[in-house]
């Protein structure tokens, strides 16, 4: 049962009709690991630990980038791990989530990736613009779609609060769930060409 | 006139104000059952217009609404839509 103060904390969830405070314990009771913690990533991972996910895994041991530093990865952490920065981070926003850092494996990663037992759901950023489907999306054309441009800050947060809306509605089993990538610049819808990567 | 029933549960939300008298109210009416009833008590003219017409948007049903005191009483009966 939620807490007093979890009632004040998550109460625009509750009152929303597909969430409620049972769809807020469902949420506290989740487990989600993100791949990636870019400029994309760490809003993902920032709307995820807010909407008081129980348990973030990170995973991103490069180092935070100075052109990279956003609004988590402040000066004092530029050449820190991505992953410990934002787990220490979260854990002084919300005493309900708990961020750890998961191993790295051997390569880091090359996208972000958002990982729940109901699903996945892959995310990228490039210049202007944002793209995203489920996890198992063609990788080749998740980058081909946005480019090599560093992203903008707008692209960027588009990207990442569109993959933690789509993963809270995988953790709650609301909502639709589009088949495919959808591809975005300015945050205008683009038709997405079909896959040539075999 | 019908009796009005027991209550099942009850929530004193006289210490709110809003949004967080209807959301006190919306979390005691998940842990209900379709068709129990709760008592809502509660205080001042602002819940009193929103807590009815917020529970009848979500599907629920007004049983009784009365003064108590310089309080108010509501019973409100669980709706089968899902919260």
């Amino acid at each position: 049962m939620l807490t007093d103060s979890q009632i004040d904390r998550y109460a625009r969830h509750i009152l929303l009709r597909e969430v409620g405070g049972i769809g807020q314990e469902r949420i506290l009771a989740a487990e989600v690991r993100i791949d990636g913690l870019g400029p994309v990533g760490e809003w993902a991972a920032i709307y995820l630990a807010l909407a008081g996910v129980g348990r973030l895994v990170l995973r991103d041991p490069q180092p935070v980038h100075p052109q990279l530093a956003g609004p988590v990865f402040g000066n004092a952490a530029v050449g820190r791990r991505r992953d410990e920065v934002l787990a220490e981070a979260i854990g002084l926003w919300n005493p309900d989530t708990n961020a750890t850092v998961a191993e790295p494996a051997d390569a880091p990663p090359t996208a972000t990736v958002l990982h729940a037992a109901a699903g996945g759901i892959a995310v990228a950023a490039g210049g202007k613009r944002a793209a995203i489907g489920p996890a198992a999306s063609c990788a080749a054309c998740l980058a081909s779609l946005v480019g090599t441009d560093t992203p903008d800050p707008a692209a960027a947060a588009l990207a990442g609060s569109m993959a933690a809306g789509e993963t809270l509605q995988l953790l709650l089993g609301i909502g639709s769930r589009p088949q495919g990538l959808r591809l975005f610049e300015r945050g205008r819808p683009l038709p997405v060409p079909p896959c040539v990567h075999g | 006139m019908n009796p009005i029933p027991a209550t099942d549960a009850s929530v004193d939300i006289r210490a709110h104000v809003c949004p967080m008298t209807w959301v006190r109210v919306k979390l005691a009416l998940e842990r209900l059952a379709a068709g129990q009833v709760l008592e809502v008590l509660l205080q001042g003219d602002e819940p009193l217009r929103n807590i009815p017409r917020s529970a009848a948007g979500d599907g629920h049903e007004i049983l009784s609404s009365e003064a108590a005191g310089s309080d108010h009483r509501l019973r409100i009966r669980k709706g089968g839509a899902p919260c």
